[in-house]
């Protein structure tokens, strides 16, 4: 695309987020305003949450570079980084978050059946429906392909029996994407089905779990003889570790818009407010800044090498998520210590929103390094296929 | 400007062509034995160096320099810090080009020129003495016009060995840039840990002639900014350079070296050190490339990112090496083995055009994180 059509494109794009974002969308999003979209969550707490979801989904700008046909705006990576970069210049909320759109819209392009695709995509990209990743297991966490729950065929259905961990939202999820064993003969990573399953499904149920952060959004879910048709397997059957390898890259790539979107550790501001005279603390704000730039321009060579469709994009995947974890670590901490102990408050008067969440992301800091794919199974990854070191 | 992508690749892959053609760094090791008054590198050398284009790199074109942009030499510098070169190229093209091509008048014309050819090595004085409260008055400029005489004394980095040393001179008001022949003048010689010669030059009051002026007064804060901001761009790309050979050596050694029956690079502590090192050495990949292209663009914050990359090149460079000793075990310890080369070469390098304490502060500064309270 010319220079020239991109400046058009520009304006138009400038002109209709003028028009269409509303103005509080054009603010730091609280904890309790992601867009998750989804059918159960009853209305979000500001109403121009959904405003800015359906005129967003309308266009297509949910999912700015898939295809019309399936819901999305079939943009050029040019033109969407020129809709990225339109939005940050106005501050504007993504109009949706989520594992659907993040992590398993890239996975259904790729290995869905048009009839899946055409099934799924389109809700997915319209807020509709609201999807949760059923991958860990409490005896399989970091070594995923140690999976015990079962897949065994039936007609035309599978049925499914065992238990997940760490399914996020589950609660408020219409759908789960879901790991089973349907070979337990062959070795673990070849006797694995990537299945899409109804949460109304009947022996399908759901229990919270309650974090250090006073969130319930991680969930139990246990199945009990659960009906999946067949029709609903994606990818080959036995084939699904690569399509959870496709999902764990996007989630590694995904981190970081969701990230900047959900916590916001004014780390600058606050010790501007409270000038603490420690050299340390200095010292550390300034570091913590410059590890900020650094991962900025870590992130437009991972976005560069992407475009090019480079096998090294994954390679920045996994160093991203290492450094990116230890960077909001940090963030946070610094945060928390500049508060004092009004950093540690949990409830009552006078805890304000801000603070709450403040104190509440950082506590979530500590799972950045865990979810996702551990810092350590980072660090085998890099190890092996990145270095090329021997296998123990 | 530039022809093409095609090009640089081109003259970058010629240049490590020779630079691998040295082979070993014996030729490093064997100026550590010889006399501390000799120069640390080989003239024959200097000048096939010149021939390739890298004397004239970060020279503009007006000057007999080159069509390339400032980024290209630094990434040569990046590869001339992975093979130690002992060739004051870092001095000259790193620092002695910035601190010229800052000035204007004849004399520096003819320098960058001399440059170009091979024909002259240039030292930048005080360049390993940056620190946070600016230029110290160690060389004073006295008398005035043809009477001018120089008086103090000043380390100097690659002397002996240079032609030419650039020295910031206080006078009354402001600063001067001097370029004066090192021959001839009192030093005191030390050879530092990496086979660099280093002196402290004496002046004594030698006569200054308008040869050797090549600024009119400058203010405190423009004297060493060429340094500050160009050239700790260039220099970090060299630390860089250092710490991807360390780091590569020490993957390499991973896998050939056995205990307890197995290759050391299969065990899970050793994987994640190494791996959590290649996770900032590619953080450092990319701030020290934002910093090249930074100069290129002429940014308005291209002395943030020099700031920034010189920090973080010079954290990673003293990690990485030190590292590198230890998961080499003793013979890491050895001279016969290269990691301890990279080690000292680091040490040195970081005190190069400001260290990365300093760096970390001025970058602290220019984001707008005052010191507030601070005791």
């Amino acid at each position: 695309m010319s220079a020239s059509l991109i400046d058009v494109f520009r304006r138009d794009i400038r002109r209709w987020l003028e028009e269409n974002c509303p103005v509080s969308m054009r603010t730091a999003m609280p904890m309790d305003e992601l867009p998750t979209g989804g059918s159960s969550d009853g209305l979000p707490k500001n109403p121009d949450t959904q405003i800015w979801l359906n005129r967003a989904a309308a266009r297509g700008f949910t999912a700015p570079t898939v295809p019309v046909e399936y819901g999305g705006a079939g943009l050029s990576a040019a033109e969407a980084q020129v809709l990225a970069e339109e939005m940050q210049r106005i501050g504007a909320r993504p109009p949706l978050l989520g594992s659907g759109l993040s992590l398993l819209l890239p996975a259904l392009l790729r290995f869905g059946t048009e009839e899946q695709k055409k099934k799924h995509i389109p809700p997915i990209v319209r807020g509709e429906v609201r999807w949760c990743q059923g991958f860990s297991e409490p005896e399989a966490g970091s070594d995923l392909a140690s999976l015990r729950m079962v897949a065994e065929r039936d007609g035309s259905d599978f049925v499914l029996n065992g238990q997940k961990t760490w399914t996020s939202f589950a609660t408020a999820a219409d759908w789960m994407f879901c790991l089973a064993r349907t070979d337990r003969d062959k070795p673990k990573r070849e006797g694995i089905s990537m299945f899409l399953v109804d949460m109304r499904s009947r022996g399908l149920s759901v229990r919270p779990i309650r974090l250090i952060n006073g969130d319930e959004e991680f969930c139990e879910s246990f199945f009990d003889d659960v009906r999946v048709p067949a029709d609903n397997v994606l990818g080959e059957v036995n084939g699904g570790w690569s399509v959870a390898r496709h999902v764990l890259s996007s989630e590694r790539q995904d981190v970081r818009p969701w990230m900047e979107a959900s916590f916001s550790f004014p780390v600058v501001e606050l010790w501007r407010e409270n000038p603490r005279s420690e050299p340390e603390i200095w010292n550390r704000v300034i570091q913590n800044e410059l590890d900020r730039l650094g991962l900025d321009k870590l992130m437009e060579r991972a976005k560069l090498e992407a475009s090019r469709g480079g096998r090294d994009a994954e390679r920045f995947a996994n160093v991203f998520k290492v450094v990116n974890a230890e960077y909001q670590q940090e963030r946070a901490e610094l945060a928390i210590l500049l508060k004092g102990v009004g950093g540690l408050a949990w409830s009552g008067q006078p805890v304000s929103r801000v603070d709450s969440d403040l104190t509440r992301g950082w506590l979530t800091s500590r799972a950045f390094s865990i979810a996702g794919g551990s810092t350590e199974i980072q660090l085998n990854i890099i190890s092996r296929r990145w270095l090329g070191l021997p296998v123990g | 400007m530039i022809d093409s992508d095609q090009e640089v690749d081109d003259f970058l892959a010629i240049a490590g062509n020779f630079l691998r053609k040295r082979g070993s760094l014996d030729h490093v090791r064997e100026h550590l034995t010889k006399d501390d008054d000799a120069p640390s590198f080989d003239r024959e050398i200097w000048q096939t160096q010149a021939e390739l284009g890298w004397t004239s790199l970060a020279t503009p074109a007006p000057f007999g320099g080159s069509r390339y942009p400032l980024s290209v030499a630094g990434r040569l510098l990046q590869l001339c810090g992975q093979h130690l070169l002992p060739e004051p190229i870092l001095s000259t093209i790193g620092l002695a080009v910035p601190v010229l091509c800052a000035q204007s008048g004849e004399p520096t014309a003819r320098i960058l020129r001399r440059i170009g050819e091979g024909d002259v090595a240039v030292a930048v004085a005080g360049s390993t003495d940056m620190c946070g409260s600016g230029p110290s008055a160690q060389v004073r400029l006295e008398g005035h016009g043809n009477k001018s005489k120089v008086f103090g004394s000043i380390r100097a980095l690659d002397v002996p060995g240079a032609d030419l040393v650039l020295v910031p001179a206080a006078v009354d008001g402001g600063w001067h840039w001097l370029a004066i022949e090192p021959d001839g003048v009192a030093a005191a010689v030390t050879t530092l840990i990496d086979g660099r010669r280093q002196s402290v030059l004496e002046f004594d009051g030698i006569a200054l002639s308008a040869e050797n002026l090549l600024s009119p007064v400058l203010a405190e804060n423009e004297v060493l900014a060429p340094i500050l901001t160009t050239g700790a761009a260039l220099t970090s790309a060299w630390l860089l350079g250092i710490a991807e050979r360390a780091f590569d050596l020490t993957v390499g050694y991973l896998k050939v070296r056995s205990q307890f029956g197995a290759l050391i690079g299969s065990y899970q502590a050793l994987q994640h050190r190494i791996s959590r090192l290649f996770c900032e050495l590619e953080v450092a990949r990319s701030v020290v490339a934002a910093a090249l292209k930074a100069l290129d663009d002429v940014a308005t914050d291209a002395a943030l990112w020099a700031s920034a990359a010189k920090a973080r090149a010079g954290d990673l460079a003293l990690r990485m090496t030190s590292e590198a000793i230890q998961l080499h075990g003793g013979i890491g310890m050895t001279e016969e083995a290269d990691v301890g080369m990279y080690f000292k070469a680091a040490r040195v390098a970081n005190l190069v055009a400001g260290d990365r304490e300093f760096h970390r502060m001025r970058a602290g500064l220019l984001l707008g994180i005052d010191r507030n309270g601070a005791l």
